[in-house]
């Protein structure tokens, strides 16, 4: 029997209600990502992108269609049952790196295994030393965020996204706040972690970025208007 | 706190310091508020009962007319139910207390001189020793210590006594004493002293008691018991020809002024109570602000594995941090407060504060009021915090897009003709309705109060504005034995300043009831119909009528203790030993404490024995202030002495006025300091709203501050927002405070004058909670609405 992919979505569907009427944001999305692969969803804004992000990490609820990812059916798992698998299964990094100020640099890494209950204080302790080495922010470890650049914001944020070991990344806009030999730097990171198998999903406008994946993935007015290989794809794709 | 969450909870704490002392200081008032009042309380009440306990006090106290001697004080002795006798000599003569002193002499006051027969083996009201000498050799005076707040009394120096008869006697100050059971000096305005039988026999007493005093076993409890044993005793002293003028039998087992101090500690501690509740107001506001700050950071949390359970935890966590914080701060703070309090109270009381540590049933009550109020009142804020989704949280633009729905909003949207800064600050107001209504909740709540007590002090004084009315004299003669009505007035008329002057007599009386049952003993006065020198609010009935006989008077507080009188009825009282009927033809109010009854002079004559008699000159006088009233009452005596009428004492309303006003405004000030606390904790309130508004508005403002707004604009706008939620309180607080001020001014009124205050709402405190409210919102908006103006166009594009 073929091992089901990580990502496995059938008819999925998202719709908004606005003040004008109900907004289709997901129209009939269907897509399938197996286990090490690295793809790009790329579009224009506004095109649906982030919704279909946010409904592979159920960080939001699809209005009709099947979504199995890492093994859960995310239709019928509670917020809370959500949250536990996110810990375990999933690394997100955000365009705008999402750490907390109160926190120091390995304290940000540290906290996903926290609430997952995850090893003893030392070996979180040295998981994070493990991963801030990883994304080369070693020195920085004890200092807070607010001391640290954007550049150096976003691998710590990549850092934290993989405390917990999961098999599945994704990032939304991960260059999208950096200047260009910043981004390379993330670009790189990101690189390296598809080559050692991991699964990632980025979306992203940064052309480079969509050249690094297996696949790419368009979207247009919420519909996958075209699922290619990155390169024959990523040079022609320019977004407003 | 070895868990990174932990952490992140503990520097929540110590990285935003404003919030922490918003937090912290508003459980920390709150907290303050109720340790102070019941542990306070609690002290005092202690104090009370110690006092009691040293004091030994007398379950019955009769006072004579003519003297009495031991032998009849011992048959007493044996009588079944009686512990222990004794007798005493109390009498009334002035005190000169700096007769050598150039500046201060010939300013004498009224002195009453106690002799006991032993003061080394006291059984009952016993005067224990406090400074100098005690007990008093003979030609020795020993003060009571609340002598002290009347006059500055310094030992071993002489003072002088003037007896009745105009002859004066110099006595040595010897020391202090303490008695527990008596009434402080400046209730009266009477020092009390103690002196031996020796002296008062050279000051030309005569050598026998005119007051006994009885304790009685400790198997009588029964209040009706100690009244049947007063009755045997009484009866037994008035066979042996001894006729008794006054009987006191007070509620046995508890001070006398505990019932007064249980009743104002729970006026204290509502207003305790509320501000516990306005705290809490505050707390949610707070919380709602923090929540708000840390959306963002609950959805990453919840991003990264974080569940409800685990954040809601870490959120609570941090409230517990709070309000363990705020104990640390308010116990020791409240325990210094309640001694404090308790001190003062205690010193109006003439008791002592019984130690100076908080019981720890106190400290316990804070603990849970410290610890319950915050967790309560965050319950709900984070709760909602928590649970919102992750999208949710991580989609949060910090634009409120709400406005506008609404019946109000849309009202608004209507108003025009002001300047848009203005309409924005307006309209912004209601943006959020529930956390406006926290916060006018708490403004409101904290306004209120604070009108309120400026309310019930203003009907406390118009209340004793009143009682002053009541007794429309200025100086009160009392005579040292009944004289000739006639004469004792011209005489008084005599005296230059006085204008009017009207004989009265009084005499104790027993009301026999119809299960010929006997009441307490009553005062009874007897004046002329057409008395000019009081002044009574009728409330049932009418006022006496000349040349009518047997009519009778009651004042309204008469039915405490004898609730089945009504207009109309037959009373029968009993009056020097004589029973006689009397017809009660009205209920006035009372002005006083004790209950009165009024009747025609010539008719009490006629029952007492002796026409034309006074034993009391109501004096009014051309000037009515306390200097000019306090010269009368000197020149009266001395005339009235002069011509050989002996005067007892002399009252003036000012000097009686002003212990009530001194002993109110005490109070007043008490109050009025837990007021300007519930005044802070509402501006804290309002200054953590005006934080989370720029908070969530901060992208709002990066597009004001685009299209052209400078940093005074942005000020402006939400100080004006500050200046409209204050207004409102204001209004709201007015409101709230009549029906509040009514009530608090209603049970005042039935403690200390057993019927509702003289309301009168205070335009003063109305006019000073707009003044407070508006520096309040310009004060608590100055700090975020300057943060607001700070931000930069290009940080709120990134803002988060």
């Amino acid at each position: 029997m073929p091992e089901r992919p990580i990502i496995d979505l059938r008819g999925v569907v998202k719709d908004y209600p606005t003040g004008a009427g109900s907004f289709r944001a997901l129209a009939d999305v269907t897509l399938q990502v197996e286990a090490g692969e690295m793809v790009a969803i790329v579009g224009k804004s506004g095109c649906g992108k982030s919704t279909l992000l946010n409904m592979i990490t159920g960080i939001d609820r699809p209005t009709e269609g099947d979504l199995i990812v890492a093994g859960l059916d995310l239709r019928q798992a509670s917020e809370n049952d959500l949250a536990r698998w996110r810990g375990q299964n999933v690394g997100i990094v955000f365009q705008f790196f999402q750490l907390i100020p109160t926190l120091t640099v390995a304290e940000n890494v540290m906290l996903p295994m926290d609430f997952a209950g995850r090893g003893s204080s030392r070996e979180r302790r040295a998981r994070a030393a493990e991963l801030l080495e990883l994304v080369e922010m070693s020195d920085q470890a004890d200092k807070l965020p607010l001391a640290t650049s954007g550049g150096q914001q976003q691998r710590i944020a990549i850092a934290r996204a993989l405390a917990n070991d999961p098999p599945l990344l994704v990032t939304d806009e991960p260059t999208g706040n950096l200047d260009s030999a910043t981004a390379r730097q993330v670009i790189e990171v990101f690189a390296r972690l598809a080559d050692a198998g991991r699964t990632v999903v980025l979306v992203t406008h940064d052309a480079e970025l969509a050249a690094q994946a297996r696949r790419v993935v368009h979207i247009v007015d919420g519909r996958i208007a075209a699922a290619a290989p990155a390169a024959a794809s990523a040079g022609g794709y320019v977004d407003g | 706190m070895g868990s990174v969450r932990w952490r992140k909870v503990l520097r929540d704490v110590t990285a935003y310091r404003a919030r922490t002392v918003a937090v912290v200081g508003s459980i920390a008032i709150g907290v303050f508020a109720i340790g102070t009042i019941t542990g306070a309380s609690a002290l005092l009440g202690a104090g009370l009962d110690q006092a009691y306990a040293a004091g030994r006090p007398a379950a019955v106290t009769l006072y004579t007319a003519t003297g009495f001697d031991r032998e009849l004080v011992d048959a007493v002795e044996r009588m079944p139910g009686v512990e222990v006798a004794q007798g005493r000599r109390s009498v009334v003569a002035w005190l000169d207390p700096f007769p050598d002193d150039p500046v201060r002499r010939g300013g004498t006051r009224e002195v009453q001189l106690i002799a006991l027969p032993d003061f080394e083996d006291q059984e009952i009201d016993r005067v224990l020793p406090r400074t100098g000498q005690f007990p008093p050799g003979r030609g020795e005076i020993v003060f009571e210590r609340s002598a002290l707040r009347l006059v500055d009394i310094g030992e071993g120096g002489e003072v002088m006594v003037r007896t009745a008869d105009g002859r004066e006697h110099r006595l040595r100050a010897a020391g202090l004493a303490y008695e527990p059971g008596a009434s402080p000096a400046y209730y009266f305005g009477r020092l009390n002293a103690y002196v031996t039988f020796e002296t008062l026999g050279d000051l030309g007493w005569p050598d026998s008691y005119n007051e006994l005093r009885v304790r009685v076993t400790d198997e009588v409890t029964d209040p009706a018991q100690i009244q049947q044993i007063a009755d045997d005793v009484r009866q037994r002293i008035e066979r042996a020809g001894t006729p008794v003028t006054f009987a006191v039998v007070p509620s046995p087992g508890k001070h006398p002024a505990q019932e007064i101090v249980t009743a104002v500690f729970l006026v204290l501690g509502a207003i305790g109570f509320l501000s516990l509740f306005v705290a809490g107001f505050l707390i949610v506001n707070t919380i709602n602000v923090l929540m708000a700050q840390h959306i963002r950071q609950i959805g990453v949390m919840k991003v990264i594995g974080g569940r409800t359970r685990q954040i809601f935890g870490m959120y609570l966590t941090l409230i517990l941090l709070y309000a363990v914080l705020a104990l640390l701060i308010a116990i020791p703070f409240a325990a210094l407060a309640a001694i404090g309090l308790a001190t003062v109270a205690a010193g109006l009381l003439n008791v002592d504060v019984s130690g100076v540590i908080v019981p720890p049933e106190i400290v316990a009550l804070e603990v849970a009021a410290g610890l319950a109020m915050p967790l309560l009142a965050a319950l709900i804020p984070i709760q909602r915090g928590v649970r919102i989704t992750v999208h949710a949280a991580i989609t949060d633009t910090g634009i409120d897009e709400r406005f506008g729905r609404g019946l109000v909003d849309r009202l608004l949207a209507r108003l025009q003709g002001l300047s848009r800064p203005m309409l924005l600050s307006i309209r912004s107001t209601f943006r959020r309705k529930a956390r406006l209504a926290l916060t006018l909740a708490a403004l409101t709540l904290g306004g209120a109060v604070f009108m309120t007590i400026f309310t019930v002090r203003g009907s406390l004084f118009a209340t004793l504005d009143d009682t002053a009315r009541y007794f429309n004299y200025d100086v009160q003669v009392q005579l040292s034995e009944p004289a000739r009505a006639t004469t004792v007035t011209n005489e008084v008329l005599r005296v230059p300043g006085t204008v009017a002057a009207e004989p009265w007599r009084f005499a104790s009386a027993l009301r026999i009831r119809p299960d010929a049952t006997e009441s307490a003993s009553l005062v009874v006065f007897g004046l002329p119909a057409e008395a000019e020198t009081v002044a009574p609010v009728i409330q049932e009935g009418r006022w006496l009528l000349p040349g009518e006989g047997n009519a009778l008077v009651a004042t309204s507080n008469i039915r405490r203790d004898e609730p089945d009188l009504d207009v109309g009825d037959e009373v029968v009282l009993r009056i020097a030993g004589k029973n006689s009927t009397w017809m009660l033809v009205g209920i006035v109010q009372s002005p006083t404490f004790a209950p009165f009854l009024y009747v025609d002079t010539e008719t009490l004559g006629r029952v007492t024995g002796g026409m034309d008699r006074a034993g009391m000159v109501m004096v009014r006088t051309g000037s009515h202030d306390g200097p000019a009233q306090a010269e009368a009452a000197r020149a009266i005596r001395e005339h009235l002495e002069s011509t050989g009428i002996g005067v007892a004492a002399t009252t003036t309303t000012s000097d009686v006025m002003g212990t009530i006003y001194t002993v109110f405004d005490t109070l007043v000030i008490i109050v009025s300091l837990m007021a300007v606390l519930l005044g802070v904790v509402g501006g804290l309130g309002l200054a953590g709203t005006m934080t989370m508004n720029v908070v969530e508005r901060s992208r709002e403002i990066g597009v004001i501050r685009a299209i052209g707004a400078t940093d005074g604009a942005v000020l402006r706008i939400f100080v004006g927002e500050g200046i409209v939620i204050g207004l409102l309180a204001w209004l709201l607080g007015g409101a709230l405070s009549l029906p509040l001020s009514k009530v608090l001014s209603d049970a005042l009124g039935e403690v200390f004058v057993q019927r509702p205050l003289a309301f009168s709402p205070s335009l003063v405190g109305l006019g000073l909670w707009l003044v407070i409210v508006i520096i309040l919102a310009v004060v608590g908006t100055l700090t975020p609405a300057h943060r607001a103006s700070r931000i930069a166009v290009r940080e709120v594009l990134g803002y988060e």
